[in-house]
């Protein structure tokens, strides 16, 4: 009896952590292995390759944001990106408006993830896809809200100012796009779904602060968005567009690309580079090439 | 029979959703009434594609409803 007390006495410290350690790694299981979020003091902006829509992901401490989800064949795309991104939870999910490259990807999301708010313009549209969305959202028992232009919301270390849509209706979806500039220290982001020039107008006419130093680039560069005015309001340093390669609808269009390029902004593409993600300390962005 | 809602226009497309498959279909434009909107339900009747003014409408209501029920 002696000599046993004695053995387990002399069982170095380190020995007994690793076998806590060990037991606590076999309790909480894989999610120990799942991938972190970004480190405290950063946020990570992801252009999610979804090819022809729209997909970003938005992380920082404590809050996980999706702006869109792409079109109904981009859902396994996106859910796999979300799941190796270790996210069970979104603190905010956007539909920027019903068009299917928008929401199509959105389904699966509502159906398999924990989601604490979401924000759509509130629009009527008859597609199969907006009801099952629709549905999807009731059958979880949440609700939508659409933030009036101006109004400002803070997930976690993320402030977002509602900009778009001004009005209630505009007898088209693009214009009814939910328009959101999302800042992290002194680095904002201007998430534009597909608003349109009339849409940008409106913004323009608010006298809200529009000027962010990263612009997604409206309904995939088309010609309908990114006014000359919209553009020099923003002054964006970069300039995303997220659309699919040869597209049969020419996106983005030529005289958007020269506009940026006479501007001097540094153009991100997904069709051309696949997965985008951007991470600033709140004071400068950098381009993460890896995964 | 197909059942068509145009999702939307892009350029010289209108895309829309086969109701019954969920399936997303390009027409062009100029294969559609003229006078087809966004939203819009599509039937082939008679040979031709044609706006179904009543099954538009009774879909706006029905997803009307949804959305009255969803939103804060």
């Amino acid at each position: 009896m002696k000599r046993k007390k004695k053995r387990v006495k002399d069982l170095p410290a380190s020995v007994l952590i690793f076998i806590i350690v060990s037991l606590l790694c076999l309790y909480i299981g894989p999610d120990f292995l799942e991938k972190p979020g970004p480190v405290a003091g950063s946020a990570e902006f992801h252009f999610i390759d979804v090819g022809q829509g729209d997909a970003a992901l938005i992380r920082a401490e404590g809050a996980n944001i999706l702006i869109d989800g792409g079109d109904i064949s981009a859902q396994n795309t996106l859910i796999e990106y979300l799941n190796a991104e270790g996210i069970k939870k979104l603190d905010l999910m956007v539909g920027t408006h019903p068009h299917s490259d928008h929401i199509g990807g959105l389904v699966p999301v509502v159906r398999q993830l924990e989601i604490d708010q979401i924000i759509m313009p509130r629009a009527d549209h008859t597609s199969a896809v907006y009801q099952e969305l629709l549905t999807s959202i009731q059958e979880k028992g949440l609700k939508i809200t659409s933030p009036a232009s101006g109004e400002a919301i803070q997930i976690g270390p993320l402030e977002i100012l509602a900009l778009g849509p001004v009005r209630d209706n505009y007898g088209d979806l693009n214009n009814m796009s939910v328009i959101l500039k999302i800042s992290f220290g002194d680095i904002s982001f201007l998430f534009t779904g597909d608003g349109e020039k009339d849409a940008e107008a409106d913004i323009l006419g608010t006298g809200l602060n529009v000027n962010a130093q990263v612009l997604k680039v409206g309904h995939h560069g088309s010609v309908s968005s990114t006014s000359y005015d919209f553009l020099e309001a923003v002054n964006p340093d970069i300039a995303v567009i997220s659309c699919k390669l040869d597209n049969e609808y020419g996106h983005p269009h030529q005289e958007v690309l020269d506009r940026l390029k006479a501007a001097g902004i540094t153009v991100y593409r997904t069709d051309l580079m696949g997965d985008i993600i951007l991470v600033t300390d709140g004071k400068s962005i950098e381009r993460k090439t890896t995964q | 029979m197909k059942t068509l809602a145009i999702d939307r226009f892009e350029g010289e497309y209108g895309i829309c959703q086969d109701l019954d498959t969920k399936e997303i279909v390009r027409c062009k434009k100029n294969s559609l009434p003229p006078e087809a909107e966004e939203g819009d339900v599509l039937v082939y009747r008679d040979g031709s594609i044609i706006v179904d003014r009543e099954l538009t409408q009774k879909r706006r209501a029905q997803i009307q409803k949804l959305v009255d029920e969803l939103w804060e």
